[in-house]
């Protein structure tokens, strides 16, 4: 499963990266709370290229990278299908960054920061659900794009 | 099918999962000489710099091996009988296998130098347990010399100065981290590690040590040091190859398929001699992701698949007091260099003929993923749109037909296995 970004619908208004931002870390999906009181940290981000954007986002990579070259063992991929981080467990080495070939994982104080394809939320993702054009869809593995 | 993996490291956890990716039933038996079962071998220093607390230093957790139903037998293995296809044991305990597995990771290098094995206050940072014996000879305010300063001498100075000893390191080249910096970027580390008030001598080598009096260098001077680091490399442990006849250079040999001489040995980690696969000479590489690596495929192929493991590439990242250091790459290939930096914000990147071949990048970790996989790719690029990129760095500023060709990237079968 992954978020598949279309980059002819982006408007690249960036509401997708605040609703990640405040999809985490407690905020329950409260945009002020997240972005007026307190750090917003968004799990993705917009890239700006030539004449095109689109939401750059984890793309939970059969036998990802990240997961292979995580020193602590504090990223994981149950049956080879979504990559979690256990922030608890991570200790912020970059080694996941340095081998993702989408740039998609974010450094962060404690742990870094990857999209979970917002496991706590019911419902779509929350920049999928976010996504005023349509731009964003959440895809079964197997399923095209 | 019998599975036996000698070693409890990085390599022999792939290795576990390697092999239930596709044999879900049959037993494997995993010889742990350390007896400290699978952690985190980068963890130590965090360890020893009291980050970390001894129940967070597992690298699979413990009921890992239960669920995956490998027997950890705490013992070491003193040899390997290939004849029979039986591991023996320092109890004496004799393990048959059908399919055996060489993960023994190395040990750091003793220099041969006057007084180095008399003294107690000499001591090397690899295992948890030299952690743990270390924590209790730390002593705020007093000095330590670390011998050598690439990655593990580094991470032992750091973590010595974190815990209030005042820190030398010695390094016998004219830089630090000779083999993932440039003499540029290494200077800027320097620096960074000197404001912080580590000390660190370079081209100068330790040639006595004088006890609790400390070191002498090759040039006559004398450190007072109430405790040495020997931190001046590792090597492959390759006795139990080379006892039992399997061909080993500089560590053991293996094929494509990391296959040892003996057809059913296979071996994986820090104990191979495998590929650059940048210059396609043959490295004793070290490093985590390719121990992971490497394991996961020597499994997968012990349970009857063909993957086949074209190398790695040389490739870290490590924090130091406050620095990131990413450096990727071949220090051996001449090439173009382009240079970026902005406050203490660095990157330089090396292209030969349009083609990454090295970069290094301080503090700048975001663009370093789609740079490694730059130079994984060899994707020619022209040098105008190096040029852009380089002008400001960032995602945004990637070559075109990079983000094109990435989108290959996600479904990427380079890895993926045929069953035979
Ligand atoms: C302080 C430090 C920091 C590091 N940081 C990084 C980093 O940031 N990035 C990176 O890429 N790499 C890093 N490394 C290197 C990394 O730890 C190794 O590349 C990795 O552990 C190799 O895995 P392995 O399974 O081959 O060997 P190991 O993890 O070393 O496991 C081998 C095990 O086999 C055991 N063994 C040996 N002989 C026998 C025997 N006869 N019988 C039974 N058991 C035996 C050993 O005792 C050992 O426990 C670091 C290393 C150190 C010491």
């Amino acid at each position: 499963m992954k978020v598949v970004s279309y980059s002819e619908y982006c408007l690249g208004c960036g509401l997708c990266r605040i609703h990640c931002a405040a999809g985490h870390d407690g905020y329950n999906g409260n945009i002020l709370k997240a972005y007026k009181r307190g750090t917003p940290r968004p799990r993705a981000d917009l890239i700006f290229h030539q004449d095109q954007s689109w939401l750059n986002t984890c793309q939970h990579c059969p036998d990802a990278p990240c997961v292979n070259a995580c020193i602590t063992g504090a990223l994981q991929q149950y049956d080879r299908g979504v990559v979690y981080i256990d922030e608890e467990i991570c200790v912020s080495c970059y080694t996941c960054i340095m081998v993702c070939p989408y740039g998609h994982i974010f450094p962060g104080e404690q742990a870094v920061l990857k999209c979970d394809l917002c496991r706590e939320r019911p419902g779509q993702p929350a920049c999928v659900a976010a996504c005023p054009n349509g731009a964003l869809r959440l895809v079964n593995e197997g399923e095209t794009a | 099918m019998k599975y036996v993996i000698i070693g409890n490291g990085i390599a022999a956890a792939g290795a576990v999962e390697g092999i239930r990716s596709r044999d879900r039933e049959s037993p494997i038996a995993i010889i742990d000489g350390e007896q400290r079962g699978s952690y985190s071998r980068p963890l130590i220093t965090y360890y020893l710099a009291g980050k970390r607390k001894a129940e967070q230093m597992h690298y699979r957790p413990p009921a890992f091996f239960h669920q995956q139903g490998v027997t950890v037998i705490p013992d070491r293995a003193v040899k390997i009988d290939n004849q029979t296809r039986q591991v023996i044991l320092q109890s004496g305990l004799v393990v048959g296998y059908d399919r055996l597995l060489l993960a023994t990771g190395a040990s750091p290098i003793i220099p041969e130098i006057p007084g180095i094995r008399q003294n107690g206050c000499v001591k090397t940072l690899y295992t948890w347990q030299d952690a743990e014996q270390l924590d209790l000879l730390v002593t705020p305010g007093q000095r330590a010399v670390v011998m050598g300063s690439g990655l593990i001498g580094i991470k032992a100075a750091e973590a010595l100065y974190q815990r209030g000893m005042q820190v030398t390191i010695i390094e016998k080249q004219t830089q630090i981290l000779p083999r993932l910096l440039s003499r540029t970027s290494a200077e800027l580390v320097k620096e960074h590690l000197q404001d912080k008030g580590i000390e660190i001598i370079t081209g100068q080598e330790v040639t006595r040590i004088n006890g609790d009096n400390g070191v002498e260098l090759a040039d006559g001077r004398r450190l007072t040091a109430q405790l040495v680091i020997v931190a001046i490399g590792t090597r492959p442990n390759l006795s139990l190859a080379a006892d039992c006849g399997l061909a080993v250079n500089q560590g053991v040999l293996v094929d494509s398929h990391l296959r040892t001489s003996d057809a059913n040995i296979f071996a994986a980690g820090d104990v191979i001699e495998t590929n650059d696969i940048l210059t396609g000479y043959p490295a004793v590489m070290a490093l985590l992701p390719l121990a992971h690596r490497e394991g996961f495929l020597a499994g997968q192929n012990m349970a009857g698949a063909a993957c086949s493991y074209p190398g790695g590439l040389l490739i870290n990242s490590v924090h130091v007091l406050g620095m990131n250091i990413i450096g990727a790459g071949s220090p051996q290939i001449p090439g173009q260099t382009w240079l970026w930096q902005q406050g203490n914000h660095y990157l330089e990147l090396v292209t030969e003929s349009g083609r990454l071949v090295r970069y290094i990048a301080l503090n700048m970790p975001q663009v370093t993923g789609p740079l490694t996989s730059l130079i994984e790719k060899q994707m020619e690029i022209q040098d105008s749109l190096w040029q852009e990129f380089i002008s400001q760095p960032g995602l945004n500023r990637l070559p075109p037909m990079y983000w094109e060709a990435i989108k290959e990237v996600a479904d990427n079968d380079s890895y993926r296995c045929r069953a035979i």
